[in-house]
């Protein structure tokens, strides 16, 4: 079998991570590329070194075997750049972001865990704030 | 820059300067305004790009000046730097330090001013909400009926053809009937332009709930308020119906939504209107012999952060200031005349600073009532009947709107709770365990918490205090070499008790409605001299928020010794000098102001067209 490429393993662990299907993730077509930009600002935020040791250990064991110091981190900094489209800096008053760029806010997956849109960009019509959203499987995939 | 002796200069291009120009144009009046900034963009998107791409999201984001090494909004440049600065959040956030904040204070006498507002072609109307409230007759004779604050030398009847004309000019979708019971009274067979906005799911499930409660002897029910966004499509197409973008603060990415851009291209679409951008107004000319105003004297620039590239001096028979309520004092504070300054015989100029105090509370509605928000316009609905009540003679009263954007103003949301249940800490209280959350188990737990957000606005009508001032600074400057403003403002005990019944009165909604409240001052923000907008009354902390409703500063009257303009809006000092906004107010009332800074406008526009010019 091929060995897996780390942009792979990053897609992967992604969708594992953040609970969102690869379809919405990560779709085959889309004019964005977010989850090669993620992983090119991952590199660039962890290093290669750290990168690859991350994605090697998931692809030996799984999600499970990253709580430790500092693979855990870098899954959660990774979660959280997808569900905010910006990195996390913690602060003793709350988390602050750092935005990758205006499409990754807009494509944050907070807005489709919540059944909603990006603040900002909507592609919904007059009143449909009076109805309900679609389920949310069609938001996050299964 | 202009030789020509003008009708009328109008300082200021936000929504009382356009309309007050659009009219005298309309009526053949030779008009220039004179504006700080700059043309706007031709594209909005350029606005919009700047709100997607800052960190922290304020109502200031997408708007110049943007002066940071990165070009970064949320870095708070050095005030001292820029041609036009102006108070942002993250000013407010670091209030006591001049090089941050705008607004300069001195820290032992004061809290923050917690309002910002924007000095941009077209104003803060770019970022307001779109509440189109008209007040009630009571907010205009608050020291007849309670003996407290003050009475307008206006009445509501004043006033009532110039709302109505007002709603048709920034096309409010309203229901009359509702406004109706709450006492307003309407022209016989007046309409709003458009029918009401559609209320949201959030909206539906606090009038499923709040059933028969009544607090302080009113009955507690919600109404659709009045906004001036476009609910049906109109037919000269100049704006296109709400999509509901759910970002009406900071920006309507397409316009459904009323801004003063619309009313300046109709103003300057007469021959006789013009504007000059790039002209910071730093202080007014009085001839000595006759008390007129005489001249409006300007700074010009290229750049945010260049230096200043001339100055001039522009003249007309009539001047009139439209900059805001803390730029207009400031501009007459600079303005030496007869041993006080410009207009100030009355020593009023800057005093009663008011802003509608926000009392925000928050909370999760029951786990079978979803409420679904981050959906449609920021607010659709709120409670108008805490308005009104004898309480007024005690405590401050308060409209409450309720919000369709979840906990985002409230707690920082998404980014909060998401950080909660990613990283295990527990800043929203949602987290008292501290899960660290992946896969199916985040997405579920973060849906259950977001489709449940609920938050409670409460706008406390501020009283008027004469110690509550703009000020000129000393020290401070712009880039220009203009003085900034300094700011002593505190609340007063008439407002605080305003904030208690707030305070009782959100619990009470809350569980009346079967949901969970989380309102807490949060832990970082106990620390008075660390944060501006903390108090701390009769035992309970406080987090009081700005409305961007800031009003007083340049008050009307009918008493010259207490008073700035007349009844007229006409200066008691200079006849050809007028004020127009917020400015001019006696009292904050308890709606949000731009319908009747609308309303006031076309009133003047109406006496200067049928009265003689001065000159």
């Amino acid at each position: 079998m091929q060995k897996k490429t780390n942009l792979e393993l990053f897609t992967e662990l992604s969708v594992e991570a953040t609970g969102i299907s690869k379809e919405i993730l990560a779709p085959a077509v889309s004019n964005y590329d977010l989850v090669g930009t993620y992983y090119n600002e991952s590199i660039k935020k962890f290093g290669d070194y750290f990168m690859d040791k991350l994605l090697n250990r998931y692809e030996q064991y799984g999600l499970t075997k990253l709580d430790i110091e500092p693979y855990e981190e870098m899954v959660q900094q990774i979660t959280f750049l997808w569900y905010m489209g910006a990195w996390a800096v913690e602060t003793s008053f709350g988390v602050q972001t750092r935005t990758i760029s205006a499409i990754a806010y807009q494509k944050g997956m907070s807005w489709q865990v919540m059944q909603s849109h990006p603040m900002g960009y909507s592609v919904s019509r007059y009143g449909y704030w009076a109805h309900l959203p679609g389920d949310l499987e069609a938001y996050v995939g299964n | 820059m202009s030789t020509k002796h003008y009708d009328y200069i109008i300082v200021g291009s936000g929504i009382s300067g356009a309309i007050v120009a659009n009219e005298l144009g309309k009526a053949g009046k030779n008009v220039l305004i004179v504006e700080a900034s700059d043309e706007m963009p031709t594209y909005r998107n350029e606005f919009l790009k700047n709100f997607f791409n800052a960190n922290m999201k304020t109502p200031s984001s997408p708007y110049p000046p943007m002066i940071t090494e990165n070009n970064n909004p949320d870095d708070p440049s050095n005030p001292s730097k820029l041609n036009t600065p102006r108070p942002t959040i993250p000013g407010l956030i670091n209030w006591s330090d001049p090089s941050k904040s705008y607004l300069t204070y001195d820290k032992t006498k004061s809290r923050a001013f917690a309002s910002g507002y924007e000095r941009i072609t077209g104003g803060t109307t770019w970022h307001w909400l779109g509440t189109s409230l008209r007040f009630f007759e009571s907010d205009f004779n608050m020291n007849s009926l309670y003996g407290v604050l003050k009475d307008w030398p206006i009445n509501y009847n004043d006033l009532t053809d110039y709302y109505d004309k007002a709603e048709q000019h920034i096309i409010v979708a309203g229901n009359k009937e509702s406004q109706e019971k709450y006492g307003v009274e309407f022209n016989p067979d007046y309409e709003y332009p458009q029918p009401a906005v559609e209320l949201s799911l959030v909206d539906e499930m606090f009038n499923d709930n709040l059933g028969d409660l009544q607090i302080d002897g009113k009955d507690i029910y919600i109404s659709a308020t009045p906004q001036a966004r476009l609910t049906q499509i109109e037919q000269n197409e100049k704006r296109p119906q709400c999509a509901g973008n759910t970002s009406c603060i900071p920006l309507c990415p397409i316009q459904a939504k009323y801004d003063a851009t619309l009313t300046l291209k109709e103003a300057l679409q007469h021959d006789n209107v013009e504007i000059q951008y790039k002209s910071v107004v730093s202080s007014l000319d009085v001839d000595s012999k006759t008390d007129k105003i005489c001249g409006v004297n300007y700074v010009t620039y290229d750049e945010q952060n260049g230096p200043k590239t001339g100055e001039g001096k522009v003249t007309a028979d009539n001047y009139i200031l439209a900059a805001h309520a803390i730029e207009t004092p400031k501009i007459m504070l600079n303005s030496p005349w007869n041993g006080t300054t410009v207009a100030n015989s009355s020593n009023q100029v800057g005093a009663n600073l008011m802003d509608h105090t926000i009392y925000l509370a928050w909370g999760l509605s029951a786990k079978d009532k979803p409420v679904y928000p981050y959906r449609g316009p920021l607010s659709t609905s709120g409670i108008e009947s805490m308005r009104e009540g004898k309480f007024r003679a005690k405590r401050a009263a308060y409209r409450i709107e309720i919000g369709n954007e979840g906990w985002n103003w409230a707690a920082g949301d998404p980014q909060a709770t998401v950080g909660d249940f990613v990283f295990g800490t527990n800043f929203t209280q949602t987290n008292p365990e501290g899960k660290k959350l992946q896969g199916k188990e985040l997405v579920d737990q973060l849906n259950d918490l977001y489709i449940r957000q609920l938050r409670l606005g409460f706008l406390i009508e501020q009283s008027p205090e004469e110690e509550n001032r703009v000020t000129l600074s000393t020290t401070e400057t712009d880039n220009l070499g203009i003085p900034r403003p300094h700011i002593e403002y505190n609340l007063s005990e008439y407002t605080k008790e305003g904030f208690v019944s707030a305070k009782d009165t959100a619990s009470k909604i809350f569980a009346q409605i079967g949901a969970t409240e989380y309102t807490k001052p949060p832990a970082a923000f106990t620390d008075p001299e660390q944060n501006g907008t903390f108090f701390n009354y009769k035992g309970d902390n406080y987090q009081f928020y700005g409305a961007g409703h800031v009003v007083g500063t340049t008050v009307m009257g009918n008493d010259k010794k207490t008073s700035v303009v007349n009844e007229d809006l006409q200066s008691w000092d200079h006849d050809n000098l007028y004020i127009i906004g917020s400015s001019v107010f006696p009292t904050i009332t308890t709606a949000n102001p731009t319908l009747t800074i609308a309303a006031m406008a076309l009133r003047l526009a109406d006496k200067l067209i049928s009265t003689k010019t001065t000159n």
